[in-house]
C-alpha cells in the first residue's frame, strides 16, 4: 500500500514565502569593521565568489579577502616593517582592479599585483623580523604559508611598509570590486561580469554538479533575468558562506521578487508579481485564465487556510541595503517602510539585503511587496477538482478565479469569488487535480493591489555621506585608475622557499573497476545458473560450491530404521524373532510403543508400550499372529513437563511385513537353448530387470553369471560364445558367498536333443543345510571352452524353477 | 465521459535512451513519437509542479523484474534521467494504440534519487539532487593543493 500525502495547506504560506521568515536581529552583513585584524584562509574554507557589476554608478562590492601567505621583514636600523600578503580574492577570473580601489584598513596604500590562475607577487613567504636595539620588537606570525597552485582563482599580492611602532601593520586589506567573475550572461549571451541573480543561480547550479543542465529551464530563467534587469533588482555581493544550494535559491529568490519553481522537473524562476510582456510590473487589470465553480469541485475538494495573525499585523520594515559611493568605501543603510500612520512605534522587522543589494529602490520594492502582502493577502486555498481541460492548460503562476455559490438561507445567496494565483499543481494518478492557490487581492478596477503597491513604491534616493573627513592616510590616489601590477610566479618555481604541493601529493586516485558488472552490484558469487541445492544442510553442487551454510543439528533428522533382530532375508522379521530398539539408538530414556500394520489395509494396531528399557533396549517378540503385518516402533523421550511424562512421539523404524519362511532341499532349474548365433564375443545378455550381471574369474576365460534375487522367477539367461551343445558341465558353480554353502551340479539333466530348441535342466542343492525360498542364488553358466570368444553364442531360457522337498526352516 | 490517461516512462541520458515503458496498453508494445514503448505495469504517484517548497518529488512503483531492477540500478549509479509523461485522450475512440490527438497534460523529468522496496516491487523516487544536505555552495573549498599550508595568524 502506498500513501500519498500532500503537505498540509497550513504550510503553504511558509513554503511559498507568504509568511515572514525567521527574523534575525543583527548588524548588517556588509557593516564589517575596516580596521579589524587581517584574516587568513583556513583549509576547508569555501572559496569566495565575487559576483557584481557596477552599472550607472551602482553596484560593486567591497571584498575583505583572506591571506594565504605572508612575509614580514624589518629594517635593521629604523625597524620599519614591510608586510607582504598573498590574498585570494575570488573564484574565477576578475577584470583588473584599479589602484584606487584597494585598501589597507580604510587607507589606499601599498603596492599591489593581481593575477588569475597564478600566484601573485614574487616575494617569498617567511618571518624575517629581527630585533633592533632600542626598538620595540614586532610580533609577527611565524607560520607564513608555503604557497599553492591557486587554480581558477583571482589572487592579489600586497606589499606595504609601516614605520616603527605602527599599529596598522596587521589591519585587514580590502578591495572594492566593480566587476566580479566573468560568466556568460543569460540576457545578452556575453562573457563578462554580471549583476543578475539568475546568472549567479545558473552558475552555482552548474558548478555544484547537482543540477544537470537538462533540468534547468533556460526559458524561464531568461524571463526571470529580464524581470530582474527591468525592475532594477540586482545582485552585487560576495558569496562566501557555505550553505545549501536549495535553501539559497529559495531564500534569495524572495529578495528579488522571484520564486523558485519546478515545472516538468526543471528548475526555473517566476516573478511573484503579475507582469507585462516586457516584464515590467503589471498595474492594469488582471485577467484570469480559468474559473473554477462547484461543477469542478470533487467532494471535500475545498480547503481554505487564512494567514495567521502574526503575519497580518501592521509592522514597520527596516530594509537594510548598502550605499556604494563611487570613490569611497560602501556602508550599510536602512530604509523604513510602513503604511502611512501604522506601526509608528513598531513593531519593527529587519530584512538584511545589504550583502548584495546596493540599490535603495530594490530594497524598497522588496519591502513594499512584503508589507502589501501582509496587508492584502488573506488566505490560501486548496482545490481538488475533477480532470478537465485545465489538465493541460493551467501552469504555475496562472491567475484563476474561484466562484462558488454559498447558500446560507433560502433567501440568502452569496459567492466565494476571488482571484488566485496557482502556487502548486498536483496531477494525481487517479486523474484528479489538486491546486494550491494563493489569494490575489485586486482593487475595484481589477488590478493587483500588491503589484500596485510595489510599482508605486519609490525610494527617497538620498545619498548619505560616508562620514569620512580625513584622507591623509591614503598613499594612493582616490582617482588613480592604474591597473594593479601583474607580477607573479608560474610554478614550478626556480627555487627559494616555494614549495607548492604536487597534485599527486594531495590526492589519491582509485582506479575505476574494469569489469562491466560493478555498476549493478557485481556478479553473484555462485553465478546466475546456479543449481538448486540438494537435500543437504550446506546445499548441493553449484558452479562455485554449495551454499556453504553450517548444518543445524536441531534440523537434522533423528535416527530411524534402528529396529534390530529380524533374521529373514533383507531383514524380514520371522516368527520367533525378537525385535529390539536400543536406548542408545533412541538417544534418550523414554518409551517405545510397538504397532503392527496390516500390509493390505494399512490398519495400525498397538501391540504394546514399554516405558522403561530392559537391559538397555525395548524388545518385541514376533509371533505367527504378526505374519503379513509390518512392525512399527514409535519412541518418545522422557519429558517431565507433559502430563504423560513423555515428549513428542517419533517413528523410529518400520520393518516387515513378517513372513514365515519356506525351505527346500533342492531346486530344479529347467532351461532351453534358444539357438546359436554368431556374435562378436562373449557378452552378457542382461534381459531380466531383476538380475544383475557381474563378471567373475571362477574359470578361464572370464565367465559371466546372473545374480537372481528370487529363483522363483523365470528369467532369460545370458548367452555366451561356446560350444553348440551345452552340457551340464557348463553349470559349473554358483555364488556360494551369497548362497551360504557349496554348489552341486551332479544332478544336472542331460540335454534332450540336438535341434535348435533344446531343453535342459539342472538341480542345485546345498551340500549341507537347506535352500530358503527367497534366498539369493547365483548361477554360473560357463562357455566351457577356453578361448571360444568369437565363436557362437547360445541363448538360454529358464523355463521353470521347481522347489524340491519342502522342509522346516528351523 | 471519455477521459483516459496513459503514463509513459523513459530512462535516458544525454546520448542514449535505455528504457521506454508505458502502462496503459496491457502486454503491448506501442509506438509513440517514433519510438517503441513496452508495457510495464508501473504506477506513478502523480506529478507535482510547485512554486513553493516541498512536494517536488515523484515516486513510481514498479514490479521488481530483473530488467527493471537493472535499469534503475544503473540509473542510480550513473545519474541517468527519468522522464514521466501523462497523456490524456478519449477512451471512446481507438484503444489499441496511442491516439494521434492525445494531449500531454503533465511531464516530469528528473534524476533517480532513491530506490527502495520489497523483493517484488520497487519504489523509485524521482527528484533533483538538490537535497537539503550535501549540495553546498560555494562549491569549491580551499585545499592543500590550492593553497598549501596557509598562513597562520
Amino acid at each position: 500500500m502506498t500513501l500519498n500525502i500532500s503537505d498540509p495547506l497550513s504550510l503553504l504560506p511558509y513554503q511559498s514565502g507568504l509568511a515572514d521568515p525567521v527574523l534575525i536581529e543583527a548588524a548588517a552583513q556588509s557593516a564589517n569593521d575596516l580596521t579589524a585584524q587581517q584574516q587568513a584562509y583556513k583549509i576547508g574554507d569555501p572559496v569566495p565568489i565575487v559576483f557584481c557589476r557596477r552599472v550607472s554608478n551602482n553596484g560593486g562590492v567591497l571584498v575583505s579577502p583572506g591571506a594565504t601567505e605572508a612575509r614580514y621583514e624589518n629594517d635593521g636600523v629604523t625597524n620599519a616593517l614591510t608586510v607582504s600578503l598573498h590574498l585570494v580574492l575570488s573564484e574565477g577570473e576578475l577584470p583588473t582592479i584599479p589602484i584606487k580601489d584597494v585598501f589597507v584598513g580604510p587607507c589606499r596604500q601599498g603596492t599591489w599585483d593581481q593575477n588569475y590562475d597564478r600566484r601573485s607577487g614574487t616575494w617569498f613567504p617567511g618571518n624575517f623580523v629581527t630585533t633592533v636595539s632600542g626598538k620595540q620588537p614586532w610580533s609577527c606570525p611565524y607560520y607564513c604559508g608555503t604557497s599553492g597552485r591557486y587554480e581558477d582563482m583571482t589572487t592579489l599580492s600586497y606589499v606595504n611598509t609601516f614605520v616603527d611602532g605602527s599599529q596598522r601593520w596587521n589591519q585587514q586589506v580590502h578591495a572594492f570590486v566593480r566587476e566580479g567573475i566573468q560568466i556568460t550572461r543569460i540576457i545578452d549571451s556575453t562573457l563578462g561580469p554580471s549583476n543578475n541573480v539568475i546568472d549567479l543561480a545558473i552558475y552555482l547550479m552548474n558548478k555544484s554538479g547537482r543540477v544537470p543542465s537538462t533540468l534547468i529551464d533556460t526559458t524561464e530563467m531568461l524571463t526571470a533575468a529580464t524581470f530582474c534587469d527591468v525592475n532594477g533588482l540586482l545582485y552585487n555581493g560576495v558569496f562566501k558562506e557555505s550553505q545549501n544550494l536549495d535553501s539559497w535559491l529559495e531564500n534569495t529568490s524572495n529578495d528579488f521578487l522571484l520564486r523558485l519553481v519546478e515545472t516538468d522537473g526543471k528548475f526555473g524562476f517566476k516573478p511573484r508579481l503579475p507582469v507585462n510582456t516586457d516584464q515590467t510590473i503589471k498595474t492594469t487589470a488582471i485577467s484570469w485564465v480559468f474559473t473554477f465553480t462547484e461543477d469542478h469541485l470533487l467532494p471535500d475538494g475545498f480547503e481554505i487556510q487564512y494567514i495567521a495573525l502574526e503575519d497580518r499585523l501592521p509592522v514597520c520594515l527596516q530594509m537594510m541595503w548598502r550605499q556604494q559611493p563611487d570613490a569611497d568605501i560602501g556602508f550599510a543603510r536602512t530604509t523604513e517602510i510602513r503604511f502611512t500612520g501604522e506601526a509608528l512605534a513598531g513593531p519593527f522587522e529587519q530584512y538584511d539585503l545589504s550583502q548584495f543589494c546596493t540599490s535603495e529602490s530594490h530594497a524598497v520594492k522588496v519591502g513594499a511587496y512584503r508589507l502589501a502582502r501582509r496587508k492584502y493577502v488573506t488566505h490560501t486555498l486548496r482545490l481538488t477538482v475533477r480532470p478537465s481541460s485545465y489538465n493541460s492548460t493551467l501552469t504555475l503562476g496562472d491567475v484563476v478565479r474561484v466562484r462558488l455559490r454559498r447558500e446560507t438561507a433560502t433567501t440568502a445567496l452569496d459567492y466565494h469569488d476571488y482571484l488566485y494565483e496557482v502556487e502548486r499543481i498536483e496531477k494525481t494518478a487517479s486523474g484528479a487535480c489538486v491546486f494550491d492557490l494563493t489569494h490575489l487581492p485586486i482593487d475595484g478596477q481589477g488590478r493587483s493591489r500588491v503589484a500596485l503597491e510595489v510599482a508605486s513604491a519609490t525610494a527617497p534616493n538620498v545619498n548619505i555621506s560616508a562620514g569620512r573627513s580625513d584622507y591623509s592616510c591614503d598613499d594612493n590616489s582616490a582617482s588613480d585608475n592604474t591597473a594593479l601590477g601583474i607580477d607573479g610566479i608560474d610554478y614550478p618555481p626556480s627555487g627559494g622557499n616555494f614549495d607548492p604541493p604536487l597534485f599527486d601529493s594531495t590526492a589519491v586516485g582509485i582506479d575505476v573497476p574494469i569489469d562491466d558488472t560493478w555498476e549493478t552490484g557485481g556478479d553473484p558469487p555462485i553465478g546466475p545458473d546456479v543449481e538448486p541445492p540438494d537435500d543437504e544442510a550446506s546445499g548441493g553442487p553449484a558452479p562455485n560450491g554449495g551454499w556453504d551454510n553450517p548444518s543445524d543439528p536441531l534440523e537434522t533428522p533423528l535416527a530411524s530404521g534402528i529396529i534390530t533382530g529380524a533374521t529373514g532375508p533383507s531383514a524380514i522379521p520371522q516368527p520367533s524373532d525378537v525385535l529390539s530398539v536400543s536406548e542408545a539408538n533412541l538417544g534418550c530414556p523414554g518409551q517405545v510403543c510397538w504397532y503392527k500394520i496390516n500390509k493390505t489395509t494399512l490398519v495400525e494396531t498397538l501391540i504394546s508400550c514399554q516405558n522403561e528399557p530392559i537391559g538397555g533396549a525395548w524388545d518385541l517378540l514376533i509371533t505367527t499372529s504378526d505374519i503379513d503385518f509390518f512392525i512399527k516402533a514409535v519412541g518418545r523421550c522422557g519429558d517431565p513437563s507433559t502430563a504423560s511424562g513423555f515428549g513428542v512421539p517419533r517413528t523410529v523404524g518400520v520393518v516387515g511385513p513378517v513372513e514365515e519362511l519356506e525351505c527346500f532341499t533342492s531346486v530344479t532349474v529347467n532351461y532351453d537353448e534358444l539357438g546359436v548365433t554368431v556374435l562378436g564375443g562373449c557378452q552378457p545378455y542382461p534381459l531380466d530387470g531383476t538380475s544383475t550381471t557381474k563378471s567373475r574369474s571362477l574359470v578361464s576365460p572370464v565367465s559371466l553369471y546372473k545374480f537372481y534375487t528370487d529363483v522363483s522367477f523365470t528369467v532369460i539367461a545370458p548367452g555366451c560364445g561356446g560350444p553348440p551343445f551345452p552340457t551340464y558341465a557348463q553349470v559349473t558353480g554358483c555364488d556360494w558367498i551369497t548362497f551360504g554353502g557349496t554348489f552341486s551340479s551332479a544332478t544336472t539333466t542331460v540335454p534332450n536333443g540336438t535341434s535348435d530348441t533344446l531343453a535342459f535342466a539342472f538341480v542345485i542343492s546345498k551340500t549341507s543345510g537347506i535352500l530358503l525360498k527367497g534366498q539369493k542364488v547365483a548361477f554360473l553358466i560357463d562357455s566351457g571352452v577356453t578361448g571360444a570368444v568369437g565363436a557362437a553364442t547360445d541363448q538360454f531360457v529358464i523355463n521353470s524353477v521347481t522347489y524340491n522337498n519342502t522342509v522346516s526352516c528351523i | 465521459m471519455g477521459r483516459a490517461q496513459s503514463q509513459y516512462l523513459r530512462i535516458f541520458d544525454s546520448s542514449t535512451t535505455y528504457a521506454r515503458w508505458q502502462t496503459y496498453y496491457v502486454n503491448q508494445t506501442v509506438t509513440l513519437d517514433g519510438a517503441s514503448w513496452e508495457y510495464a505495469p508501473f504506477s506513478a504517484s502523480g506529478i507535482v509542479e510547485s512554486g513553493a517548497r516541498g512536494g517536488k518529488s515523484v515516486s513510481i512503483s514498479v514490479p521488481a523484474t530483473n530488467t527493471v531492477v537493472n535499469a534503475f540500478n544503473l540509473a542510480l549509479t550513473f545519474g541517468r534521467f527519468c522522464e514521466l509523461k501523462i497523456y490524456e485522450f478519449d477512451n471512446r475512440l481507438d484503444q489499441t494504440a496511442p491516439q494521434a490527438g492525445q494531449v500531454l497534460i503533465a511531464a516530469y523529468t528528473a534524476e533517480v534519487v532513491n530506490v527502495s522496496g520489497t523483493f517484488t516491487r520497487l519504489n523509485v523516487e524521482l527528484g533533483s539532487s538538490l537535497s537539503p544536505v550535501g549540495a553546498q555552495v560555494p562549491p569549491r573549498k580551499f585545499t592543500s593543493y590550492l593553497i598549501g599550508a596557509p598562513l597562520r595568524i
